[in-house]
């Protein structure tokens, strides 16, 4: 009841449709529109890449021309010219800043608005006791500030920008970039492939339990730009990391694109758990406007007993097309799945995940909840496959979709794929409205139809929302209301 | 890309050298319909696992070789009647021997007085208006069923009229004695104006004993009226190297009533689709399937339910029982259109493996674009519970006796559903001849 009484209070504040739709007005550095060979090594030298990452990306380019954009999804958007977008933007003054005094003042109220402390001892001085929380923020195309480095360099952690940690620890880069991840992936991997221009990599070493939650802010800030961050996650042997990712986006007219990789690696007996709470410009009422998200997710649990768990809010992208997935390699290694999706108005969305068996004994777990209203489409795609040498595999799935709306539509498309007599799969998924009796008993209760909806979607959700860390779930569930407000009634 | 077009060339030769003799050769539209099938065939030729509705199916044996339409050049020998499968039900008898309507095999006596029944090529020939509405533009989604249209010999018209509910089964029995890499393309046409209601089985069966490398190409229109109910059973059981396509379009008008048993039990490739519109309030499809699959063979369940008017309903269950190296499909799509409020819709797919190297595949698809609906799907994979084959094994059942009981207990809840209680029977024998088979396959 409280949660949702506070989302009321949320979604009042919330002066209307989208709270992050500003921007923030700084000097820009921008590669030249378009892209080609030029383009890229114009973003390569700027990041002072070395011959071997060059190559790497020209290849990359090279393979792109030959590919076709994916048509698959159920998703409709007007062809993206990707001669239109800029490869590259970043504020001028960041430079390689020594301390946060020399970012752009601008940049650190972008986040202190945002609710993203940059400032370590603005954390510290924060509630007492409250957990800490390392932040790398990407602005555009470049990391302004990495939080806590100390502190995690004492503990062993590597938590830096990929563009440090190419010149910082370029045998580890170089080693796993593209290791989970092929370059050649897909249409919007390769793109990312070439024009990469920042993102996080973190290292935690043998027998580390990170000493605090990492996170990552990326923040779209120029016109016309597209962001293509890569992210690099490795945990050796018997580790344990929990990373959080959040976005947002201000308010434009135009779309705009984020096509962007992450990579887990994950060695025996160690753990990642990574939680994204996305939020990028949905685009307005009428479908005018947005990010269009295109991102390829995967993990590989390379080791025994290793475990990635993949947590997601999404609630904001006027596309997205994502697919979070584990390559289950290890013996007895697990891999988990939780989402919640929500479109509202003309949002389109094609989500899920994919759990390749190839370890004996791994397991895996796909929990999905789609929440559609307004005219928007939500789509849940999910492969599992189970191959012939994965003995004793366990799969549950299970996909509910919920309709708010009669104008909205909520697909699901599973793949079950099984080539060994010892798995044991279980698939099961329901799609419906909220049922009147449900409605009627709580309005009889005095709730306003408002509350009850919002009461019952978060009791719809609450199977994932219980696996985001603390603030991140708190957080979520006030999204959850925002994006849903103007759906009842 | 060499060896494809020289396939492709082969069909096309074959039915430019066939299409005069072809039956509706007099009649324009067929002509035509015939022609542009062919061109579309060309142009697309076989469908390839890139085309998501055939993912799952095995087309290497049609990119191999071509399948060359059955002529009395390389059909063997003529069957005698003591060689059909024996009757266990009462109802008339269509058989159709490589793709033709063989009169003195069927048995058209105790065919119902309301029933209208004509082979397709001799109403092509001499009433080709009865058949036009249904076949115009219809040149087919694929190439396969684009290549049925071109040389579409023979099949079934079967019409009831309003009101007509005939009291005994109908029964269309296919056999294929011609000789390797033959084919047969069969179009068959059923339409229940309102209010009929008829039990209609389609049985395909390997008689030459040989196990040839026959190809049966099935594409049936069923049309169900305003209150009609079509009860369609098939059962297939062909030889270890025959092919069989076999899809059906059904359209569902208000209160109408389609319901289908598949028993899929053979062959090296079976593909079964259906296609069904629901056009009507409370129309009604209900889909259930067994496959029984062995070693080497692939066979797949394809359905496409469109829930295209408020308040229909549709059910489908399917279950297949796998042995070592043996691979099945459910491809099932349901899709509730923008105004099909109150649709339910349910789906539910199951696999059983027996044995190393078996491989299952599902694909149960909700596409829901209407929000006051109930739809749901459900889909497991996996083999023999252990503890219950512990138990019985602790109750003095031997092994093979256990896994014997587990697995027609597996098998049993879709039979339940059926509702010709003597076919039941049929398919129990059936289930039970497959599994002493499969005994003495696996103990060689």
């Amino acid at each position: 009841m409280a949660a949702s009484v506070e989302t009321r209070e949320q979604v009042r504040q919330a002066t209307e449709e989208y709270r992050f739709g500003f921007s923030t007005d700084v000097e820009s550095e921008f590669a030249p529109l378009g892209l080609n060979e030029e383009v890229i090594r114009f973003i390569s030298a700027k990041k002072n890449d070395p011959k071997w990452l060059l190559d790497w990306r020209l290849k990359a380019y090279g393979i792109w021309l030959e590919q076709e954009e994916p048509t698959w999804a159920l998703v409709e958007y007007p062809e993206i010219d990707y001669q239109g977008i800029y490869y590259y933007a970043a504020p001028k003054s960041v430079e390689g800043p020594d301390s946060l005094d020399e970012i752009d003042p601008e940049i650190l109220r972008t986040y202190e608005k945002l609710g993203i402390p940059l400032r370590e001892q603005e954390v510290l001085a924060g509630v007492k006791g409250a957990p800490k929380i390392a932040v790398d923020a990407v602005f555009d195309s470049v990391s302004v500030a990495t939080t806590f480095r100390k502190e995690l360099e004492s503990a062993g952690v590597i938590f830096m920008p990929i563009s440090e940690a190419v010149q910082a620890h370029p045998e580890l880069v170089r080693k796993y970039l593209g290791s989970v991840v092929p370059m050649r992936d897909n249409f919007f991997a390769t793109l990312n492939a070439a024009v990469f221009s920042d993102g996080t990599f973190v290292y935690i070493p043998k027998g580390v339990r990170c000493p605090m939650e990492l996170s990552t802010y990326f923040r779209i800030n120029a016109q016309n730009t597209g962001q293509f961050e890569r992210t690099l996650i490795i945990a050796e042997e018997g580790s344990y990391v929990s990373y959080l990712e959040g976005c947002t986006a201000p308010m434009r007219d135009e779309n705009q694109l984020h096509a962007a990789v992450v990579e887990l690696i994950v060695m025996d007996d160690a753990e990642i758990k990574y939680s994204t709470v996305q939020n990028w410009y949905p685009g307005d009422k009428n479908g005018k406007g947005g990010i269009y998200n295109f991102v390829t997710k995967r993990g590989l649990c390379q080791g025994r007993n290793s475990k990635i768990s993949w947590t997601q809010v999404e609630t904001g992208s006027a596309i997205t097309w994502k697919y979070p997935s584990c390559v289950l390699k290890g013996e007895n290694s697990v891999g988990e799945f939780y989402s919640v999706a929500v479109t509202n108005n003309f949002q389109q969305a094609d989500t899920g995940t994919k759990m390749i068996h190839i370890g004996k004994g791994s397991r895996s777990t796909i929990i999905s909840k789609g929440i559609s209203t307004g005219h928007s489409s939500n789509s849940y795609r999910g492969l599992v496959r189970v191959l012939a040498g994965a003995d004793n595999v366990r799969n549950f799935t299970q996909c509910d979709s919920l309709l708010l709306s009669d104008q909205c539509s909520a697909n699901t498309v599973p793949y079950i794929e099984v080539s060994n007599p010892t798995a044991q799969i279980e698939h099961e998924a329901t799609t419906s409205r909220i049922s009147d009796d449900q409605l009627f008993y709580c309005l009889q209760r005095g709730l306003s139809e408002e509350d009850a909806v919002a009461l019952i979607v978060n009791g719809f959700c609450r199977e994932v929302m219980k696996q985001l860390p603390m603030e991140f779930a708190v957080e979520a569930q006030k999204l959850l209301g925002i994006s849903l407000e103007g759906s009842v009634g | 890309m060499n060896e494809k077009n020289q396939i492709l060339d082969a069909y096309d030769t074959a039915f430019h050298a066939a299409a005069a003799g072809l039956p509706g050769s007099g009649t324009d539209w067929a002509t035509s319909l015939r022609h542009d099938a062919m061109a579309g065939f060309r142009a697309s030729g076989f469908p390839t696992r890139r085309d998501e509705a055939w993912r799952y199916t095995n087309l290497t044996p049609l990119q191999k070789r071509p399948y060359l339409a059955a002529t009395s050049a390389n059909e063997i020998t003529g069957i005698e009647r003591a060689d059909l499968p024996r009757r266990d039900m009462d109802g008339a008898r269509i058989v159709m021997v490589n793709g033709r309507f063989d009169e003195t095999l069927s048995d058209l006596g105790p065919l119902d007085g309301s029933l209208t029944f004509m082979s397709l090529a001799r109403a092509l020939d001499e009433k080709p208006e009865l058949v036009e509405p249904y076949l115009v533009g219809e040149t087919g989604e694929d190439g396969i069923r684009r290549l049925n249209t071109a040389l579409m010999a023979d099949g079934s018209v079967i019409i009831l009229p309003a009101g007509a509910r005939p009291e005994l089964p109908l029964e269309i029995l296919y056999l294929n004695s011609a000789g390797e890499n033959a084919a047969a393309h069969i179009r068959n046409l059923v339409v229940l104006e309102a209010g009929a209601s008829l039990d209609l089985i389609e049985t395909c069966r390997d008689t030459s004993g040989n196990g040839s490398a026959f190809w049966s190409n099935i594409v049936s229109t069923m049309v169900v009226g305003e209150g009609a109910s079509l009860n369609h059973h098939q059962i297939q059981t062909i030889g270890s190297e025959a092919l069989l396509s076999a899809a059906a379009n059904v359209r569902v008008a208000e209160g109408g009533h389609y319901s289908n048993f598949v028993l899929t039990a053979g062959g090296l490739v079976t593909r079964n689709e259906i296609h069904i519109l629901l056009q009507g309030r409370d129309a009604q499809a209900t889909l259930d399937g067994l496959c029984l699959a062995r070693a080497g063979q692939s066979l797949a369940n394809v359905t496409i339910v469109e829930h295209q008017s408020p308040a229909a309903s549709s059910k489908q269950r399917y279950k297949s029982i796998l042995q070592a190296r043996a691979s099945a499909a459910f491809l099932g799509k349901v899709v509730v259109a923008r105004d099909a409020q109150h649709s339910e819709a349910h789906q539910a797919s199951d696999s059983l493996l027996l044995g190393e190297g078996a491989t299952a595949n599902a694909k149960p698809e909700l596409l829901i674009h209407a929000d006051d609906v109930k739809c749901s799907h459900g889909a497991t994979v996996g083999a023999l519970d252990k503890a219950a084959l512990f138990y019985l094994n602790s109750r003095g059942l031997d092994p093979a006796a256990a896994k014997e009981v587990l697995v027609t207990a597996f098998a049993e809840e879709i039979l339940e559903c059926i509702s010709l209680a003597p076919w039941r029977q049929i398919i129990r024998a059936e289930i039970a001849g497959w599994m002493r088979d499969g005994e003495k396959v696996s103990s060689q």
